[in-house]
């Protein structure tokens, strides 16, 4: 059970490179988790996501990033709409986002909470679960 | 009658000739003798051997230390030379070092220049310097500082270089271990910027 939602600018696409930018950045030598933190904000083409840490995880051979962990209170923008939750986690090559804990959708005037969303960055398809309220804003007439 | 005595007469010439070319020969034997190699000339130049006893210069020294959790710290230069001015700060050129650590990988550090500090057990890179990690961090900077006793390394200019993520660039990086358990970690701070290509078109 979920509303659907379009989300974002349309032509999302996820080959765009991906800046990253953050205060620091912390590496584990024996582990090789990097993490970056303090105010970090992470650009792909029209999408803009901004964080307090950001987790990144690779693949296996560590050729490339499997998915960027968001945490610390996360700010989606995207095109008109925006999104903020507690975590979102990007993974770079679907361009699948799922944000979670209270969700804060606001398109326009309008505006949705839940607790979970599972974004799909290319489609703008956003599915919104866990205890979705929906607030329209009647047309001024 | 005179017999024809040519033959004696050619003989008895023949009896003095042949000496006489002999002698001729012996004697010029030595002048179509090779010339014999002089002595190999010395492999240092003279303003080689005036700097080396100038500067007392060493060639190829090697300094190594060992922290306290056992990681290991060397450095290897191709020539070193007291530090003018002071007496217990020497002076290295092209510089290779190396940060081992059992279990943590190793970092690798190459410099045109290296000064040791020997009292602050401390030492200063200067002039291209690389630092690489195993964990496939490699970047470039103009001046670091490293500690010789422990695992403490502090670059003195921005960094830019390439990591597993992607081109970057970071304004300062800082390699130490977390206290008590000794994780070695790369600090990049004072602003950090990634590039990141997506596999897609990587290929």
């Amino acid at each position: 059970q979920g509303t659907n939602v379009g989300f974002g600018a349309s032509e999302h696409d996820t080959s765009q490179p991906v800046e990253v930018s953050a205060d620091s950045l912390k590496v584990n030598q024996d582990d090789g988790t990097a993490i970056y933190s303090g105010n970090v904000v992470i650009v792909q083409g029209q999408m803009r996501l901004a964080a307090a840490e950001v987790i990144v995880i690779f693949n296996k051979d560590r050729s490339a990033i499997d998915m960027l962990k968001a945490s610390g209170g996360v700010t989606l923008v995207s095109g008109p709409d925006a999104a903020e939750a507690q975590n979102a986690d990007y993974a770079v090559e679907t361009g699948n986002v799922v944000m979670t804990g209270n969700v804060l959708l606001t398109q326009g005037t309008n505006a949705a909470t839940a607790e979970r969303m599972d974004l799909n960055l290319e489609t703008g398809q956003a599915n919104l679960s866990g205890r979705v309220t929906t607030i329209l804003q009647p047309a001024k007439n | 009658m005179r017999r024809d005595n040519t033959y004696s007469r050619v003989i008895a010439w023949l009896k003095i000739l042949f000496p006489l070319t002999a002698l001729g020969l012996l004697s010029t034997v030595f002048l179509l003798s090779e010339e014999v190699a002089k002595v190999g000339e010395l492999p240092f130049a003279d303003r080689e051997l005036k700097d080396r006893v100038a500067n007392q210069q060493i060639t190829a020294p090697h300094f190594s230390g060992v922290t306290a959790e056992g990681d290991r710290i060397s450095f290897t230069a191709t020539s070193a030379r007291p530090a003018p001015g002071s007496s217990d700060a020497a002076i290295g050129e092209t510089v290779s070092g190396a940060l081992e650590s059992d279990t943590q990988g190793t970092i690798n550090m190459r410099s045109d220049q290296i000064e040791v500090q020997m009292d602050d057990n401390m030492a200063l890179l200067t002039g291209g310097v690389q630092i690489a990690s195993s964990q496939g961090y490699s970047v470039t900077t103009a001046a670091m500082r490293t500690a010789l006793n422990d695992v403490y390394v502090e670059t003195l200019a921005p960094v830019e270089g390439t990591g597993p993520e992607g081109q970057f660039a970071a304004g300062k990086l800082i390699i130490t271990t977390t206290k008590p358990d000794g994780r070695i970690q790369l600090l990049f701070t004072e602003g950090v910027k990634l590039v990141y290509l997506p596999r897609q078109n990587q290929e």
